[in-house]
């Protein structure tokens, strides 16, 4: 929660500095960005509840001070990572679109300005992750960071989070 | 006056819409032939006090309109007239129109103002209509009370009206207070203000045969009341009134000129009792200070509790004492304290209903707060019960405690959101007196269960499809008068609109003794629309055919309905408030179509249940019995499905493990507990492996953050903080049974 909030705050000096910023998590290998006002919190991974013929990714809900609030295994979406919960695993706790979801990866890294010309547009290429579902790909220090338009990845068919006659109302 | 009156208007907004309704269940309620003269009389109290908090605000579109219907009443009331059916039809067409106007004044648009000419017409010439042709009507009989200038004979008044500059400026326009005259009878202007001179003055010359109160009333909006002087002209009336009495004339010492000048209503209002004039709390008083503007305060507060009169009118204040021993120079203002006198023993009646307008925003907040409270309590309780009960004995007493409190918090507050849904049925006798008097049917309306409560969001979101529902019923079930005696029923059609609470539902029916659905009708018309259909369908299924959009039987499209547009709606809405929708039909007998709501933000009283590692809710309402069945109770039909032999029955078996794929403990029926649940489709057994406790959960929904589980319902946080699904149990029933059909097809 700390950490949001700290986030948060200097989220709003960056803006106005001209820069995005980014929370960096990775999950596997790989190192992935999302916007950080889309992030409400990041907790610790706890019990779910599982709920029946849900997809596997979806580990079941978790009750977030009252509110019910579904949890995706990011890993086991994108077959990324060795997919184990210890008490390193991380789960990043989104708010987008009045929806609170929380999302597991293997860690998160760090907060990142972005400044919108280091973002380069992703190439189109076969993944796991449609890249329709990308902001782009940027570099920090050599290494790059895959930017996922989360809100747009969440609200997805793909995810399964929202009833099919939700989305095309 | 400077004070700034739009605060007031939403008080005035509220209890206008308030009046209306009182007004319109009383016109339904009146019996034409012979009226109730209580009823009457609270009729006309109503319109009055909408016609003085309209001229309070100035929504002179509003006086005009109840000042007609007013004086229509009036005569009503007093004998003078003889009530016809068409009378209760045109004043419930003026209460549409204030009801319009009200809206209009609200949202700040335009007001259909031909609807309210119109109105005015009719009303006017219902009321100067003293001896209808065609109809034998008696004499009227003299007027109750000593007053005779009540009798309908020809006045001559001869007006002066002198406002003040500052009456003229709230007035701006004199035009309404001319037309509100003219609307009594015929009215010149025979002499206009000189250009220029200081007191604008207009002389005005009346023939009406409304009394002088009447004229008085007119002005009552407008002016001070010193400023106009009415004096009665060449009467033809015997007794001479008091009206050559410069103020007001209402409380001059003759006792005609008081006991029906001052509008005559509370002399025969029903003989209110002196008693009744019983000291207000203080309390009251404030409030109605506060909100009095005190301009004209006496028709705004008509049925409410006085307030000291005069406290913040702008004319000098008088003695608050008995307005018969005020003096007749201040007469004028006291009219107030006489007139709210006799009117209290309505207010009494209102006090018990006392009640304060709250945001439903800021309730819901209390709600989700106490939803929380209760969790943290139960998280409390769970965390105590590890701890050596002899050390911390006193700490255990307090939990114990504040549970019970937690609980009727909790309780206290639910009960705030919930309203009876009478609050919905109360608008369809006028519904379907209107329709059925359209269509030319017979038709009573029953409502059963009218104290049935549910949630308000759910009240506003099911006045819509109940509506549709009812017109529906009336339109194509309930046959014409002529049929149903053909058909061997009575002429008189029944709707009966039927609530109730059922397990975690409400139920409510529109029952109609009509035609039925017709099933071939509907086949026919499901083949020329495309959808799938079997002859060999069951009833239920071809019944539901009709949610289909744009399907309409109806052999004649009518205004009311026929179109095919509705149903479907109807069904959407309902599936959106989380209910559905069933219809049970008969031909020749009628149909039943039944809505079944959830009673959102209800506390859920349930078993939770253990399957592996998991904990289910199923909520209390529909658990018959549980039991560890014995091996041999266990049958197998056709090598898969499985019933439970339970006393002599044979119930399908429902494993939960299987149905939620979880890893169980008991595999077996034997090994585990079986829960035999009822729904409306039938009983199931559910297999589990054990009961963990009764509990009273707070449903949460799925759906705000995720999608709908199927067979889930909800979910709740259990004491230990986790989540619990709560079962949808209609939905597991259905499901099995679905099931058995196929295994029995294949």
């Amino acid at each position: 929660m700390t950490q949001a909030t700290q986030a948060k705050e200097t989220a709003a000096i960056d803006v106005l500095a001209g820069g995005n910023e980014f929370l960096t998590f990775t999950l596997g290998q790989e190192e992935y960005g999302i916007d950080i006002l889309k992030v409400q919190e990041i907790r610790g991974y706890d019990a779910v509840t599982h709920i029946a013929n849900a997809p596997e990714f979806i580990k079941g809900v978790i009750n977030l001070r009252g509110n019910i609030v579904p949890i995706i295994d990011m890993r086991i979406k994108f077959n990324l990572g060795n997919v184990e919960y210890n008490q390193f695993t991380v789960v990043i706790i989104l708010n987008i679109a009045h929806r609170v979801v929380g999302m597991v990866v293997d860690g998160v890294s760090d907060v990142t300005t972005l400044k919108p010309e280091e973002i380069k547009p992703a190439p189109e290429f076969g993944t796991g992750l449609d890249t329709q579902y990308l902001l782009g790909l940027g570099t920090v220090d050599e290494r790059m960071l895959i930017l996922v338009d989360i809100e747009r990845l969440m609200g997805s068919r793909d995810m399964e989070l929202i009833e099919a006659t939700q989305l095309a109302a | 006056m400077t004070i700034d009156m739009s605060q007031f208007y939403q008080v005035f907004f509220d209890e206008a819409a308030e009046h209306l309704d009182e007004m319109e269940r009383l016109l339904l309620g009146l019996d034409v032939d012979a009226p109730d003269p209580d009823d009457l009389n609270a009729i006309f109290r109503a319109a009055h006090s909408i016609k003085g908090g309209s001229g309070t605000f100035g929504f002179t579109d509003m006086t005009g309109v109840t000042h007609i219907l007013e004086t229509l009443l009036d005569r009503l009331r007093k004998n003078e007239l003889t009530l016809r059916s068409e009378m209760v039809d045109a004043f419930l067409e003026a209460s549409d129109v204030l009801r319009g106007q009200l809206a209009g004044h609200q949202n700040n648009e335009d007001s259909d103002a031909q609807a309210a000419a119109e109105v005015c017409v009719k009303l006017n010439s219902l009321a100067s209509d003293d001896s209808p042709a065609g109809t034998p009507q008696p004499a009227p009989p003299a007027p109750k009370s000593t007053g005779t200038d009540a009798a309908p004979t020809q006045h001559q008044f001869n007006i002066a009206f002198t406002p003040d500059q500052q009456t003229l400026d709230q007035i701006k326009d004199i035009a309404p207070l001319f037309a509100d005259l003219a609307a009594l009878g015929k009215l010149e202007v025979t002499e206009l203000p000189a250009q220029g001179s200081a007191p604008r003055s207009w002389r005005l010359s009346l023939q009406t045969t409304a009394d002088e109160a009447a004229v008085n009333d007119v002005f009552a909006f407008f002016a001070q009341p010193e400023q106009v002087n009415i004096e009665s002209g060449a009467a033809s009336q015997s007794a001479p009134a008091a009206v050559a009495d410069p103020g007001f004339g209402l409380f001059a010492d003759d006792a005609p000129a008081e006991s029906d000048a001052s509008f005559g209503f509370f002399e025969d209002a029903a003989g209110t009792p002196a008693a009744s004039e019983t000291p207000e709390t203080p309390a009251i008083e404030q409030t109605e200070n506060k909100r009095g503007y005190g301009f004209f305060p006496p028709e705004r507060y008509a049925d409410k509790p006085p307030e000291p009169a005069a406290a913040q009118a702008g004319t000098p204040t008088v003695s608050t004492a008995p307005a018969t021993s005020a003096k007749p120079d201040d007469g004028n203002q006291p009219a107030t304290p006489a007139r709210r006198a006799t009117d209290r023993a309505p207010a009494g009646a209102q006090a018990e209903s006392a009640s304060i307008r709250v945001g439903v925003d800021k309730v819901d907040q209390l709600v989700n707060l106490v939803g929380e409270l209760v969790i943290t309590q139960a998280m409390l309780a769970q965390t105590a019960s590890e701890v050596d009960p002899a050390i911390y004995e006193k700490m255990l007493n307090g939990l114990s405690q504040l549970e019970r409190n937690t609980r009727d918090l909790q309780e206290t507050v639910m009960s705030i959101r919930m309203m009876p849904i009478s609050f919905v049925f109360s608008r369809f006798p006028r519904v379907v007196r209107d329709l059925a008097s359209k269509l030319n049917k017979k038709v009573e309306l029953v409502t059963l269960g009218e104290g049935t409560e549910l949630d308000k969001g759910l009240i506003e979101k099911i006045a819509d499809p109940l509506t549709h529902l009812v017109r529906n019923s009336l339109d194509h079930g309930i046959e014409l008068p002529a049929q149903r005696i053909a058909a061997g029923k009575p002429a008189h059609g029944t709707i009966t609109l039927q609530a109730a609470h059922q397990g975690g539902n409400v139920v409510i029916s529109v029952i109609d003794d009509g035609a039925g659905l017709n099933r071939e009708r509907i086949l026919a018309k499901a083949r020329e629309k495309g959808i799938p259909v079997t002859d060999t369908m069951p009833d239920g299924e071809v019944w539901q055919l009709i949610f289909a959009p744009g399907f309409s039987t109806a052999d004649v499209v009518t205004d009311v309905s026929g179109r095919g547009v509705g149903m479907d709606v109807v069904r959407r809405n309902i599936l959106a408030m989380g209910g559905q929708v069933d219809i049970d039909s008969s031909a020749g007998w009628g149909s039943r179509i039944t809505i079944r709501l959830p009673l959102t933000l209800a506390i859920l009283d349930g078993m939770s249940v253990a399957v592996g590692n998991e904990v289910f809710i199923i909520p209390l309402t529909y658990i018959v019995e549980s039991l560890q069945p014995a091996r041999e109770d266990i049958k197998s039909i056709s090598g898969s499905g499985k019933v439970v032999q339970v006393r002599g029955e044979y119930l399908p078996l429902l494993t939960l493990y299987t149905t939620f794929k979880i890893d169980a403990k008991a595999r077996e029926p034997h090994q585990g507990i079986v829960v035999i649940i009822e729904s409306d489709d039938g009983k199931i057994a559910l297999l589990v492996d054990g009961l963990v406790g009764q509990h009273q959960v707070v449903i949460k929904g799925l759906e705000s953050n995720y999608r709908k589980v199927p067979d889930v319902s909800g979910a709740t946080i259990m004491g230990d903080g986790r989540v619990a699904l709560i079962l949808d149990v209609v939905a597991l029933v259905k499901s099995s049974q679905r099931s058995q059909h196929l295994d029995i097809a294949a």
